[in-house]
């Protein structure tokens, strides 16, 4: 159980905060609501490149990282398809440091062609690095064209191609700035030691003369219902092939998306499951093998991966992923299975919450998809789920006609 | 209200390190339990065992490494599957990991659960058996997985770096063929975990909210394991001479470069000065390579500097992947950053600046009993106490300019470092 306080400043700035006795280190997580889905089709990747510059400097704050280590603290960021999260963790007597340069750089932040032109270099180097010169580096990209033909999440968060970032310029660096990076588009989530009501005031001390954004309208096309089976195969010089069966499910805050995790525990959440004992150990077909949800805000995907032992037919590969379908579309969930996947579920969660960022970062998280109390609610959601629910899912989600099969072959 | 950010807030730098000294017990076969009692956290708790049974004392290719792996797959009283249904029922969380010299095998569970999952872990680790059929999934599964590593430029670059530092055949540098896996059997892992899963060649930590009497669980655990002698080993030679060498990669987008050499393990008297030195070198974002490499040419994603430690020495590498147009710039401007580090002081600023990040690496690496099991291991392992902290904290805090200059001139002299790419040059 995490207790948390939150509080919204006149500016639209969200703060929750967590205090644990326990610790003298505060963690300091800083989501905005933008990521990769809200970018333009012909400007993909720029979330991510705009990550980058956050780190460029700010009015009073010309180096973001010095003063932020000189403290004895730490921070990184990533970006998503759906959000973008900057992240510190230093000792709680010196956190009005991470307020100070927090609030600069979303207040002021420092835009200038050398900056630009860097980044743009080094997330190149990026693109480089983790999708074209890495084996499977390319495997997302082309699952994300096959699954999605509206949605934004066809892309990655790095882009569709390095000539997107290429091609930034310093206007769309201003105005994406003025648009996405207000306070009143932000999550701003602490765990520390310290009582809530010091931190609510330095909060409102550091951020409150930040002026308000304009209210962000935007709609995100969404994906129509997929009535026909999609294939994509493709050949690589990589030593085994992988099988990916995705199918599209419900938003992250549907019921389904509980129901459908609960099927993947039950298929693939630890050694003992389903497609690792049949898959992996009895018929040796895969030598890795996973069911997944992608986790996404808007629907997402369910997603069954697996890679093929040598010698082993494609076809063969995905017939056996499709008896294992089969199964959890006709038969009943054993309760000794429900049981143990829920025995499993909870103690991640609690193995989960022994350290101060992981707990930022979640009060964060379940802030911006609007419904904080999930954190303390989603092992109840996830033990309430039945076999009955899951076998109507099952039969609901994994169709033929519904599926996407991409079959990334070796050599 | 407005605020003036221009004023920035005061900070303080702990003067020292709050971290628990773990309690020690001997239990009857002579296993050292270090015992780190963190009440005021969760109701988890982690015990791992450490044995000296690293892959540099194995006879055959993999027999230390699959042993380890394959502990949990069958046991004298349950499969293979049992034991994961098992596991996964009271949601415990099972780990064996291994390196050249130490294997680490862990448990973290809910400490309710403690007792069931002890009862498992004894069978695990005093009574394996390695089945056949087991072991074939097993090295199928790890075949192809290092084929697919040995695809990726960085970890072609780590085996040729490792090769050249200490020898194509040195227990340290020594690497295999995916087919070896072919040739490991029972017997093999069966001969190596008798002769390496010994009291004498263990000690174990425990670290979480729990009680005396699971204190004493845990000891009663561990007093199952067989008293043995444990093998000689020659003590290892090193002998490098500074190698330079280039692995074409037909279609590289990317070289993957690393510079290395060898130095001292932990225990040396220059070692913190070292990693003063490598931290404001290439150990941080914003340190030097960083800065230039990155964030001034834009070569990289991104470029390290790390002090590797082993038990009989330890080496500096500096690892990046490049662009491979900027392969030789690269290179050049590494050892440029290098050399200054010989010819000119380090700046005051600079120097506190990487102090103080490395205070906050001491405070964030014990926070959560976790993170105070792996700090304790590895203390243990060097031969020091968890008091070992503070005072390396107070030799960072009270290291000079002159003296980085000192170990700069005396350990990086160039023409001493033994350079690997992987890709392309000369572009």
């Amino acid at each position: 159980m995490i207790k948390y306080t939150k509080h919204k400043l006149s500016n639209g700035l969200t703060v929750i905060c967590h205090k644990d006795a326990s610790t003298t280190m505060a963690a300091v997580n800083l989501i905005y609501k933008v990521g990769a889905k809200n970018e333009d089709t012909g400007k993909t990747g720029f979330a991510h490149l705009f990550e980058h510059l956050m780190f460029g400097g700010s009015e009073n704050v010309p180096d973001f990282d010095l003063p932020l280590q000189l403290a004895c603290g730490e921070n990184n960021a990533f970006t998503n398809n759906d959000y973008t999260d900057y992240y510190m963790a230093l000792p709680q007597d010196n956190i009005e440091t991470a307020f100070w340069i927090e609030s600069d750089r979303m207040n002021g932040l420092v835009i200038n062609e050398h900056s630009l032109e860097v980044q743009r270099k080094v997330v190149i180097e990026e693109f480089n690095q983790r999708y074209l010169n890495q084996p499977y580096g390319d495997l997302w990209m082309l699952e994300r064209e096959l699954c999605y033909k509206v949605h934004p999440y066809r892309w990655a968060t790095i882009g569709m191609s390095p000539d997107h970032i290429r091609e930034a310029n310093l206007e769309d660096v201003k105005l994406f700035y003025n648009k996405y990076y207000r306070p009143d588009n932000a999550m701003l989530s602490i765990a520390s030691g310290l009582d809530p009501d010091k931190i609510f005031n330095f909060v409102e001390k550091w951020f409150s003369d930040i002026p308000a954004g304009k209210l962000i309208k935007e709609s995100i096309p969404q994906e129509p219902e997929q009535h026909e089976a999609r294939r994509c195969e493709v050949l690589r010089n990589v030593p085994a092939t992988v099988i990916m069966i995705s199918f599209h499910i419900a938003a992250r805050t549907d019921r389904e998306f509980y129901i459908c995790d609960v099927i993947s525990d039950v298929l693939s959440n630890g050694s003992s499951s389903r497609l690792y004992q049949n898959l992996v150990k009895k018929k040796n077909i895969f030598s890795s093998v996973n069911a997944y949800l992608t986790g996404e805000v808007d629907p997402g995907l369910f997603v069954f991966s697996g890679n093929l032992l040598p010698g082993i037919d494609p076809e063969l590969a995905e017939h056996e992923f499709w008896n294992e379908i089969d199964m959890i579309k006709t038969e009943y969930v054993s309760d000794y299975e429900l049981e143990k996947i829920n025995n499993k579920f909870e103690s991640g969660v609690v193995f989960g919450e022994v350290n101060v960022m992981n707990k930022a970062m979640n009060l964060g998280y379940y802030e911006m998809i609007n419904n904080i109390d999930l954190i303390n609610n989603e092992v109840d959601i996830h033990n309430s789920v039945t076999k009955e629910e899951i076998r109507d899912a099952a039969v609901r989600v994994f169709r033929k006609e519904k599926s996407n099969t991409l079959i990334y072959k070796g050599k | 209200m407005t605020i003036n950010r221009a004023i920035q807030p005061d900070i303080k730098v702990p003067e020292s390190i709050n971290i628990p000294v773990a309690e020690m017990v001997v239990c009857k076969n002579g296993i050292p339990l270090h015992a780190i009692n963190i009440d005021d956290n969760q109701d988890v708790m982690r015990v791992s065992l450490v044995f000296k049974a690293g892959t540099r004392f194995q006879d055959f290719p993999f027999q230390a490494f699959s042993m380890v792996n394959l502990l949990k797959e069958g046991t004298r009283n349950f499969t293979s599957s049992e034991i994961s249904e098992k596991m996964d029922f009271y949601g415990a969380y099972y780990d064996a990991s291994i390196d050249r010299d130490y294997c680490v095998v862990t448990v973290c569970t809910l400490t309710k659960f403690l007792g069931q999952v002890l009862e498992l872990f004894t069978e695990i680790i005093t009574e394996p058996t390695f089945p056949g059929k087991e072991l074939k999934i097993f090295a199928d599964k790890r075949k192809q997985h290092l084929d697919i590593e040995r695809e990726k430029l960085s970890f072609n670059a780590r085996e040729l770096l490792g090769k050249l530092l200490f020898g194509a055949t040195h227990p340290y540098g020594v690497t295999y063929p995916s087919g070896e896996y072919e040739k490991v059997t029972t017997r093999m892992l069966r001969d190596f975990h008798k002769e390496s899963f010994v009291a004498e060649n263990c000690f174990a930590v425990m670290s979480g909210k729990f009680s005396v009497s699971d204190i004493k669980n845990v000891k009663d655990f561990l007093s199952h394991i067989q008293s043995g002698a444990p093998k000689l080993f020659e003590p290892l030679l090193f002998n490098t001479i500074p190698h330079k060498e280039f692995l074409e990669k037909e279609n590289a987008v990317q070289s993957a470069i690393m510079v290395g050499k060898l130095l001292f393990n932990r225990n040396h008297e220059d070692y913190i000065g070292m990693q003063v030195l490598n931290t404001i070198l290439g150990g941080y974002f914003g340190s030097r390579l960083i800065s230039n490499i990155r964030e001034e040419k834009g070569y990289t994603y991104g470029i390290y500097s790390t002090m590797v430690n082993l038990e009989a020495t330890g080496y500096m590498a500096i690892a990046t992947e490049v662009g491979v147009e900027f392969t030789d710039a690269t290179l050049s401007e590494i050892y440029k950053g290098i050399e200054l580090l010989r010819n000119e002081p380090i700046g005051e600023f600079e120097l506190n600046t990487v102090k103080n990040i490395l205070t906050g690496e001491y405070l964030r690496i014990i926070d959560g009993p976790f993170g105070i099991a792996d700090v304790t291991i590895e203390n243990i392992q060097n031969g020091v106490d968890n008091s070992y902290i503070n005072y390396s904290l107070q030799k960072i805090k009270n290291t000079t300019p002159e003296e980085l200059m000192r170990l700069a001139k005396k350990y990086l002299k160039p023409g001493s470092f033994t350079e690997v790419v992987v890709g392309k040059k000369n572009i």
